[in-house]
């Protein structure tokens, strides 16, 4: 074998797995929405229910939950999602659950394996919105205040019913 | 090759002080191999068919055509049948991607479509002892250069391309060094549960280097960019089962949904356009065997983490190299970020590219004869 061949295949078995540790998955932790970045709008058709306009929903704590039945996390954290909403709903706390780019049968397919009591579930059906709040994973939440302003941002899977996300919740929902 | 025969010697005297007597040798993993070697072209021919369960109003699809023609996959045409009212070849042009476009009115009971590809393939290698000094069309190089809405290569794409290549002379050793990294780096736990947009920026902030969601020759594809190799992912279809007996890198021609895969080529000037796919041997050391394979240096995994360095299989065939891509007459506003799956809409909505059986559609695929 020639020593360019031989160099090349050492090249590619490098340092295995030298000095690089595995690191756990983190906890989720939410991320203070961009100082200066203006808040998107949000207007989209319901699935199974009435059209959403973030606009019409100033004075309640809006939780979007950015999501698609094909994404594994997504699916296992919408449930905890739809406890927040029923926990708080006398506290005018809403679950907005924008489905990404799915079809009309796609969703009812899946809400039947899935049934949500307290959760809106809206379409985002050509990915603008997602990419109007800047969402580049699923699921990603942004939690808006109740004056309209988005506040903060969950990226990955979380447990909305869990003590963490209480106490994220918790100072938007003591403002009037 | 005498340090493989000297390493296989060794794997297997190891084994056998290592192992309990009782277990038979056959159970313990044996060396493989995999050498594409430029032979013979191969013809195929591929047929999709899409059905659409779910018509709403009007409905238009769009599917991708096997549309490259290189030293390594010549295209002998297409032929389409179908219901719609409207079948023709539309391009987008400013990205060098051609498609099969249909639109069926609102009262076609049950759409469907179908195309028929024919081609030639064959496997492709480099022979890295023959360096010479390889032209390329700027304009190209400089596509194979750019961001993309997805493969950015600024901030810690570039960050982290130039940390894995630190030390590393030339563009063989860099692209070398980054091929090692995406291999090495696959197999951590993602630091966010979630799935991603295919973004590689995010993929690398997360840490999110796995499953279906991710491309990581993207990755690959965009680190290179970044520090200036020219590369780019090529979207196609795995035909035929592997040769070298690889079960994940080949597939059943009788049905072939699911079997779309991506490739990546870089350009080094010695050696013109190289194949590359560590995304393949991170599939193979996923998914071969029962035991998720860590190791690069595993008997499993060597053959392939070296061969699929500048080869390729002549089993898949490739549909085209475009990103960001538009989809003429759809009435979405955004761009794809490549074309690999049919896609389709209608009044409800955007079909499910990756749902085989909500976007009704079958791929097969059968070998010509010579």
């Amino acid at each position: 074998m020639n020593m360019r061949r031989r160099r090349l295949l050492m090249g590619l078995l490098g340092p295995l797995g030298a000095g690089i540790a595995a690191p756990a998955t983190a906890a989720p932790r939410p991320r203070p929405w961009p100082a200066g970045r203006a808040t998107p709008k949000l207007a989209l058709p319901g699935h199974d229910g009435p059209a959403f306009d973030l606009a019409d929903a100033r004075g309640q704590v809006v939780v979007l939950n950015f999501w698609a039945s094909w994404c594994p996390p997504c699916v296992d954290e919408l449930p905890s999602l739809d406890v927040l909403a029923e926990r708080h709903a006398d506290q005018r706390l809403l679950v907005v659950a924008v489905n990404h780019r799915e079809t009309d049968q796609a969703l009812g397919k899946f809400m039947q394996f899935m049934p949500l009591s307290r959760t809106r579930i809206v379409r985002d059906t050509d990915g603008a919105a997602s990419q109007a709040w800047g969402v580049r994973v699923f699921p990603t939440t942004v939690v808006v205040g109740r004056d309209g302003r988005a506040a903060f941002s969950v990226v990955g899977e979380a447990d909305w019913a869990g003590a963490d996300a209480a106490g994220w919740i918790a100072p938007l929902l003591r403002a009037r | 090759m005498s340090d493989t025969l000297s390493r296989r010697a060794l794997i297997q005297g190891g084994c056998v002080l290592a192992v309990a007597p009782w277990l038979p040798l056959r159970t313990l993993a044996r060396e493989r191999r995999f050498a594409p070697q430029v032979g013979p072209w191969r013809g195929f021919e591929t047929t999709t068919v899409v059905t659409v369960a779910d018509h709403q109003g009007s409905t238009r699809v769009w599917l991708p055509l096997p549309d490259v023609d290189t030293d390594y996959q010549r295209s002998l045409g297409h032929d389409w049948t179908g219901n719609a009212t409207t079948m023709k070849l539309v391009a987008d042009a400013g990205r060098g991607v051609r498609m099969l476009y249909a639109e069926f009115p609102a009262g076609v009971d049950v759409p469907t479509l179908t195309l028929v590809s024919r081609l030639q393939t064959r496997s492709r290698t480099v022979d890295w002892s023959r360096r010479g000094k390889v032209d390329e069309d700027p304009a190209v190089l400089r596509a194979a250069l750019a961001p993309t809405e997805l493969m950015p290569t600024d901030g810690i794409v570039r960050k982290t391309a130039l940390e894995a290549t630190r030390g590393a002379r030339g563009e063989v050793e860099k692209t070398q060094a980054l091929y090692r990294w995406v291999v090495t780096n696959a197999h951590r736990e993602p630091r966010v549960k979630g799935c991603g947009t295919g973004d590689v920026r995010t993929m690398l902030e997360t840490g999110n280097l796995g499953g279906k969601c991710a491309d990581l020759n993207a990755v690959f594809v965009a680190m290179s960019r970044s520090v200036g190799i020219p590369a780019r992912d090529v979207y196609g279809l795995r035909v035929a089962p592997s040769a070298f007996g690889y079960r994940e890198l080949g597939a059943n021609p009788a049905g072939l949904k699911g079997a779309q895969h991506c490739r990546a080529e870089v350009f080094l000037r010695s050696y013109g356009w190289v194949a590359m796919d560590p995304a393949d041997v991170l599939k193979v050391m996923r998914q071969e065997t029962p035991e998720w394979i860590k190791d690069p240096a595993h008997p499993v995994a060597a053959p392939v983490n070296q061969g699929l360095f500048g080869s390729w299989e002549g089993n898949w065939i490739a549909y085209n190299t475009a990103h960001d891509v538009r989809l003429p007459g759809s009435a979405g506003k955004g761009t794809l970020p490549f074309l690999m799956y049919p896609q389709g809409e209608n009044a409800s909505g955007v079909f499910d590219s990756l749902s085989p059986d909500s976007f009704r559609y079958t791929i097969s695929a059968r070998e010509l004869a010579a």
